[in-house]
């Protein structure tokens, strides 16, 4: 037996002391009493109001401590997610990190003509097969954006898309209340009535507070129905350090967590007890461009310190990786991407977005989200750590070979060797006679060639017959409301 | 009369407004039209701004700092500057459209525009297509620039075009639109004159479209 043994399970990883996260909560705190955040809805003003803050100009609403810290007491720490048939997938309690894809972009790099074009339904629907099929991605966010249909239909068609190609749970994007009321008829369907949906919920709504400090309408009355009907919110900004938040990053992280726990006040003041992921992507702005750059080490480094900020509240947090600024597959994609899913599961981040987001959030890549896939089976094999025991150190094996011999025979070594990460994209051959770098497949070859093999042969579990039945009715009906025939616009 | 355009340009590209003014003054007692001083020195010297922004040698922190100077001493100039001085690069409406409250880059292409001789009127943000159609009327406006972050509004820019056809006035302005999401192939679709994705680039623009006006 071993004796006051601890083993560790994962690297250890921390970039901010305790007291240092307390005095950014601190700060946070003061922002939120001294500053105040703006608040766009009469109803969340009146929540604010009944609890204690000073809503006498909207513009500047002051919260006090204990009311925020009241929010963070109520707010659930554990948060079980389910697939479309009700099983237990993803549990976000800051012990796992769960990595999903993608998000509205307008276009996409087709893996067959390697060139940029608009996204159509029916990408959305291979971008939700591809993902369905990848062992890494375990959630789906809306998938592109449909091109030829009005947004507010578009939303509606992508989510349908998702529940029929995918039983893995869903983060849409959603335009406003009414939107999210849709989504939320249509989801039910599914999950079999509004309080199965409650009970094992497989769709979860985001929004996002607007940085520097502004909580507008569209945001907070989604957030209000998702207290209301008890689904599961993702709060995540996007602040530029130097833009919109100072270009230090100690008060970037401070302004991004009063943002979230005002947010998160409004929410637990409407229902105490409602699931709320809190999150964001703290970022410089390139200050050559102008753009809110994925690829910037920054933008690692400060998610990793926001894992730390919420998980000191004991909430889940949702995170970025899997996405770059670049256009084409290549070395820049995997540098950035490989460096995004490292430092999130290093820090823990729970749910972890925009897998597959190209050049800006402007196009999203299926050969991007298998690349990222491969990318994440890599991380995994450093999170796994390693075991060390009798059995594991195997000593009297390696006094049974001594110095000089092998190990290829060994019975211990086809115990355990298949445990070793075998890629699946990188490619490994040694140029030999007869072989010369132009006749290897390189590592975009085999990446673009496993993608079109997955999209050209996985099906998805179906959803029962009669689910999909009461699915198109509810389509076609958005199709009329909208004035228009009932047929998905397709690439000419 | 060069050097002292070429110390104004180069203290509008250091951002020192305490010496420009100085040198403006001195322009002016030596009887220099106040046009020259705008022209030749302070957008000339933005000019180069823009040059070196473009290619990296300039960051955008520093290219606001000499668009403020440069804009400070516009402003002591005061009356010394007719309105047509101010006017004679270009007039431009811009915002972000309707139901969209991001105006980061917005705001970032106005102050780029100003520095470069523009006379720009910001209507801010969750501009409506209708007041976007009376900025231009009110203002005569040559160049619209609108900006969206959200995909959703994208379609106000159509809506904003659509309703300066409605006021007959579509073929008397020219439509730049920008925006993080905003793609050439979307600006096509909804029938903008041009797509930027940069302030820079908005500025090459507007530039063009006044010089083939």
């Amino acid at each position: 037996m071993k004796a006051n043994y601890m083993q560790f399970n994962s690297p250890q990883f921390r970039i901010l002391s305790e007291k240092q996260i307390s005095e950014l909560h601190f700060a946070s705190l003061h922002i939120l009493e001294k500053t105040g955040v703006a608040i766009h809805s009469e109803k969340a003003l009146e929540l604010l109001d009944g609890a204690g803050a000073d809503v006498s100009d909207p513009k500047r609403v002051k919260i006090p401590s204990f009311v925020v810290e009241q929010a963070v007491r109520t707010a659930p720490k554990n948060i079980t997610l389910y697939t479309r048939d009700g099983k237990p997938c993803i549990f976000l309690n800051g012990t796992r990190t769960y990595f999903g894809g993608v998000v509205d972009n307008p276009d996409i790099l087709d893996p067959y003509t390697r060139k940029r074009r608009p996204h159509y339904i029916a990408d959305t629907v291979n971008n939700i097969r591809l993902i369905d099929y990848l062992p890494n991605i375990t959630w789906i966010m809306n998938s592109g954006l449909a091109h030829g249909l009005p947004p507010e239909l578009g939303e509606k068609v992508t989510q349908v898309q998702c529940l029929l190609n995918s039983a893995k749970p869903v983060v849409p994007s959603t335009l406003n209340a009414a939107g999210l009321k849709d989504l939320i008829e249509l989801v039910q369907i599914v999950a079999g009535g509004v309080s199965n949906l409650r009970a094992r919920p497989f769709f979860i709504n985001s929004v996002e507070p607007t940085t520097p400090l502004v909580h507008v309408r569209e945001a907070l009355e989604m957030s209000l129905i998702c207290a209301e009907f008890g689904i599961p919110n993702v709060v995540f900004n996007m602040l530029m350090a130097g833009a919109t938040s100072p270009a230090t990053f100690a008060a970037t992280l401070s302004v991004a967590n009063a943002e979230l726990l005002s947010h998160l006040t409004v929410i637990q003041l409407k229902k105490p007890g409602a699931p709320v992921i809190c999150g964001g992507e703290p970022n410089i702005m390139d200050m050559r461009t102008a753009i809110f750059t994925y690829g910037a080490p920054e933008l690692c480094l400060l998610s990793a310190c926001l894992t730390e900020l919420t998980h000191y509240y004991g909430l889940p947090m949702f995170g970025t990786a899997g996405a770059t600024d670049a256009k084409v597959i290549g070395a820049q994609a995997g540098i950035e991407i490989m460096h995004q899913v490292l430092t999130s599961a290093l820090s823990g981040a729970d749910l972890v977005h925009d897998v597959g987001v190209m050049d800006h959030c402007t196009m999203i890549s299926p050969e991007l989200i298998v690349m990222t896939d491969e990318i994440i089976g890599m991380v995994k094999v450093t999170m796994g750590g390693l075991e060390i025991n009798d059995e594991t150190l195997s000593l009297e094996l390696i006094d049974k070979i001594g110095p000089g011999g092998h190990f290829l025979n060994e019975e211990h070594t086809l115990k355990y060797f298949r445990k070793f990460w075998v890629p699946s994209i990188m490619d490994r051959t040694q140029l030999t006679a007869g072989l010369t770098a132009e006749s290897v497949e390189h590592c975009e070859d085999l990446l673009n060639k496993k993608t079109r093999k997955i999209l050209e042969s996985h099906t998805p579990p179906p959803l029962a017959e009669d689910l999909v039945k009461e699915i198109k009715v509810l389509e076609a009906s958005w199709f009329k409301a909208a004035g228009l025939k009932y047929q998905y616009p397709v690439k000419p | 009369m060069d050097d002292l355009f070429n110390e104004m340009k180069n203290l509008v590209i250091a951002g020192n407004g305490a010496e420009l003014i100085k040198r403006v003054s001195n322009a002016r007692e030596k009887g220099i039209a106040a046009k020259d001083i705008l022209f030749k020195g302070l957008i000339a010297g933005m000019d180069i701004v823009g040059q070196r922004m473009k290619s990296g040698e300039m960051f955008i922190p520093e290219v606001l700092l000499s668009a403020r100077t440069m804009q400070a001493v516009i402003d002591a100039m005061g009356p010394y500057l007719t309105e047509k001085d101010l006017s004679a690069g270009g007039i431009i409406v811009i915002g972000t459209v309707e139901g969209d409250l991001h105006d980061i880059g917005k705001n970032l292409v106005a102050l780029m525009l100003k520095g470069a001789g523009f006379k720009v009127i910001d209507l801010g943000v969750d501009v409506k297509p209708n007041v976007f159609v009376e900025a231009v009327k009110t203002h005569k406006a040559q160049i619209i620039g609108m900006s969206a972050l959200l995909t959703t509004t994208i379609v106000k820019m159509k809506e904003t075009i659509m309703a300066l056809e409605t006021a007959g006035l579509r073929h008397k302005v020219k439509v730049m639109a920008g925006g993080a999401p905003v793609t050439q192939n979307l600006a096509d679709d909804f029938g903008a004159d041009a797509y930027g994705n940069s302030a820079p680039m908005a500025v090459e623009i507007a530039k063009r479209f006044i010089a083939t006006d």
